[in-house]
């Protein structure tokens, strides 16, 4: 029988850690997330996943410990070249419309046939008849409706999600798997931090944190999540 | 259609720095015209007008702070010795103040938005940040020279030479001192120095331009650069070391890249918040959002524990786990707000104030003593600063009563008198900062000022300061920010007068509290005592203006209360008149 070649790792983490004074928001956290996994990250509030996210995408600095994504470390150029970050809060310039804005991280990440791609994007959330409204007048749903596509119009090889659902309504957050779907079928990493249990089907591995710990790292299943929510 | 996973082969790498950089200009561009197409140039026109016709009344209105005494032989060679050593530790005070922003992430303000959608993408950093550091340090030379032009223009009233040769230089070393200071902000930034070791460096630069006010001497590249400042009087080669600290520019323009984004994302949502309420003025949020922007805790851990100790365990209580009650329990007369728990309460918020905000009301307090002392000597109106300092320590000292006012829920749901308790909660304050008139006191000893005048006319000073500041610092934290819609129904005349109160009254309050002092000196100029005048003068500004003030603190929820119902009996408002308090 020919032995099995491993997949390229995506995400590491080592003892990584992140405290504000003697708050330990994350404890020493080792981690290995191989390319093409699609991971869900749970955990009460309070528990770290969004700490986690944040150092992965370079917005937070580890206080120890390291971080790599794609080969590289967090925060570094390819590092962000290779991860999309799709924040809890959609954050969007006040001055430019939805196009322009997709236009411009797009460009911004030189992607290529991005007309095409946002276009369809935008139609299957349902914003293209706000193309040209400036983001400033939008609802939450809305706002972060354009954050998703502003995350998934660029190349990335690991997608991170961190509470996605929040503020969706039906057909947005049934868009919204699908795409998921989609970015996981291109090979790509996906880790979605939520409390919903929608993600929970699809995802192929469960990471669970509570008070910035380590508490579970299997497969993923609803029994087991509802348990570890409790 | 797939979404835009890319496999490692493909997209590995970061994309071309001119597709990034291009990228970046065309957002300039759009935002820039989108801005431009949001525009009402006749709004534009008008606030043009206004900020024109206000820069340029302060602008005069400051050239004219000093005398116009020319200095006397002795005077010239005093100045000659010391003051470049005296302008060295302005610039020093600058250029600190710019050490200590860049080890907490400044100078630089980015919108949240650049964070996450320019910062977070494969672009160079240096690159992306290089043109809001332009554009700041930009602004940071026109506000420096146009202060140091005004300084100018002041110091040509005293000193011999040209007016025209003061502005110059006045506005070149106002110049130069900006640029280094954002420059040191951006170096310690983007070389991420940490707050513990910027705050040595900032205390470094202090204690050495400190050391040459001290000795008389010239060490410091600052006090070099204070030497150029007085280039109309004299020009020696050895003060172009004064230039060296614009080195600092382009290290910090090099190092920009490596700011911080977990704080860069934190200082650019603080900023536009603070510049929103800045724009309301909005006083209690602008203090709020910089103490988080400067990091500001209260302690966890207070200096002294004031009360607050409760029983760790015990048993179930005789009298019920929770204080419910029957139908008639709570039907107890409403009490009275014991000063003792008024007292207590900013006693425990005093005792967790963190040593930053100790040592800021040390500074103005001190400050506040120098600038009095500089009115004693004849420059009248450097009383208006000093009461400006008071006004500033005083919001920060009648933060308990501030607290009050951030939880309304919480003081809605007291059965006490709203007002009689927000009147208890300044006592404390108003003693603290009476006591920190004494350091005031003693700046001006310091300076020269003789021990006893100092003491006589300092102490009623600093006792009608402290009440009245807090007094002014109560009015304007009680009013909050001057919303659009409360200026919806009144005349533009009535409105703006009413704009006016609201921002003027509130500083004016701590400026008068230095009354004592001009009365002293006008006393002593005709050769009488100046203590017992400045007592005098005790009762009269107490009595009335901060008896009026603290009545208003007391009724004022019944008064509006009074006031809406009179207006709904009068018709000329819907809306149902609120409980009055107790």
């Amino acid at each position: 029988m020919p032995e099995a070649v491993p997949r390229p790792v995506a995400v590491e983490t080592r003892e990584l850690t992140k405290a504000y004074g003697e708050l330990v928001a994350l404890a020493p956290l080792t981690l290995t997330i191989a390319a093409g996994e699609r991971v869900v990250l749970v955990g009460t509030n309070g528990s770290g996943k969004t700490t986690l996210l944040r150092m992965l995408a370079g917005l937070l600095e580890p206080s120890g410990g390291e971080a790599e994504v794609a080969g590289d470390p967090a925060g570094s150029i390819d590092a962000r070249a290779a991860l999309s970050y799709l924040p809890d809060d959609p954050v969007l310039y006040d001055d430019l419309s939805l196009a322009e804005h997709v236009e411009f991280v797009a460009r911004l990440h030189d992607t290529d046939a991005w007309e095409d791609r946002s276009a369809y994007l935008v139609d299957r959330l349902g914003l293209t008849a706000r193309l040209d409204d400036l983001p400033a007048r939008f609802s939450r749903g809305l706002r972060q409706k354009t954050s998703l596509v502003l995350s998934l119009v660029r190349p990335f090889e690991v997608l991170v999600v961190d509470e996605p659902f929040v503020g969706l309504d039906q057909s947005g957050r049934t868009a919204l798997l699908e795409l998921l779907d989609d970015a996981a079928d291109s090979g790509a990493t996906v880790v979605v931090a939520t409390h919903q249990l929608e993600y929970v089907d699809r995802a192929t591995r469960c990471v669970a944190l509570r008070d910035g710990e380590l508490t579970h790292d299997g497969p993923a299943d609803q029994a087991t999540i509802a348990k570890l929510l409790a | 259609m797939p979404a835009a996973a890319a496999t490692p082969d493909e997209d590995g790498g970061a994309p071309a720095e001119g597709q990034g950089v291009e990228a970046l200009r065309a957002l300039h561009r759009a935002r820039r015209r989108n801005r431009l197409a949001a525009v009402d140039r006749f709004e534009a026109l008008y606030n043009v007008y206004l900020a024109g016709l206000l820069g340029s009344l302060t602008v005069v209105g400051l050239s004219n702070l000093a005398g116009d005494r020319q200095v006397d032989a002795g005077e010239l060679r005093a100045v000659g010795q010391h003051g470049p050593a005296v302008v060295g530790m302005v610039a020093a005070v600058a250029v600190a103040v710019g050490i200590r922003s860049g080890g907490r992430g400044g100078p630089l303000a980015l919108p949240p938005a650049d964070v996450r959608h320019v910062l977070l993408a494969p672009v160079d950093r240096t690159v992306a940040l290089r043109t809001p550091a332009l554009r700041q340090l930009r602004y940071g030379l026109f506000a420096g020279s146009a202060v140091g032009a005004v300084v100018g223009v002041n110091t040509s009233h005293r000193l011999p030479r040209p007016a025209l040769a003061w502005v110059a230089t006045g506005a070149a070393v106002g110049a130069v001192v900006a640029a280094a200071a954002l420059g040191m902000a951006l170096v310690v930034s983007g070389r991420r120095t940490g707050r513990a070791l910027s705050g040595l460096a900032a205390l470094t630069v202090l204690a050495w331009s400190g050391l040459d006010l001290w000795r008389g001497s010239t060490t410091s590249p600052l006090s070099f650069l204070g030497g150029l400042a007085l280039a109309p009087l004299r020009l020696r080669g050895v003060d172009l070391l004064g230039l060296v600290p614009l080195l600092a520019v382009p290290l910090g323009l090099l190092a920009v890249g490596g700011t911080s984004l977990e704080a860069a994302e934190d200082r650019g949502r603080l900023v536009g918040q603070l510049r929103f309420a800045a724009t309301l003025g909005d006083v209690r949020t602008v203090l709020v959002l910089r103490r988080q922007l400067a990091q500001e805790q209260p302690r966890g851990r207070p200096w002294v524990r004031v009360g607050g100790r409760l029983a760790r365990a015990g048993g179930r209580p005789a009298a019920g786990v929770t204080g419910a009650t029957g139908p008639g329990g709570t039907a107890a007369p409403v009490p009275k707000p014991p000063l003792r728990l008024a007292v207590r309460r900013s006693l425990q918020n005093l005792s967790r104030w963190p040593a930053g905000r100790l040592v800021r009301l040390v500074v103005l307090a001190g400050a506040a003593g120098l600038l009095a002392a500089g009115a004693w000597a004849g420059t009248t109106l450097l009383v208006v600063p000093a009461g400006l300092c008071a006004y500033v320590a005083a919001l920060d000292a009648i933060e308990p009563l501030a607290q009050q006012l951030d939880h309304p829920d919480r003081e809605e749901a007291t059965p006490r008198a709203a007002g009689a308790l927000r009147v208890l909660l300044l006592v404390v304050p108003m003693a603290a900062l009476s006591l920190l008139g004494l350091v005031g006191i003693l700046a001006a000893v310091a300076v020269g000022a003789p021990v006893a005048t100092a003491f006589a006319v300092g102490l009623p000073a600093a006792i009608a300061t402290g009440v009245l500041a807090c007094c002014g610092a109560a009015v304007s934290t009680m009013k909050g920010p001057d919303l659009p819609e409360d200026a919806a129904m009144l005349t533009p005349e009535i409105a703006g007068t009413k704009a006016i109160f609201r921002m003027g009254f509130p500083p004016l309050c701590a400026i008068l509290g230095l009354v004592p002092v001009l009365a002293g000196q006008a006393a002593a100029r005709r050769g009488l005592p100046p203590g017992p005048v400045a007592v005098q003068l005790l009762l009269p500004l107490l009595g009335l203006l901060g008896a009026l003030t603290l009545a208003w603190v007391r009724f004022r929820e019944e008064l509006k209360a009074f006031l809406a119902e009179a207006g709904a009996a009068g018709g000329l408002s819907g809306r149902k008149p609120p409980a009055p308090d107790g």
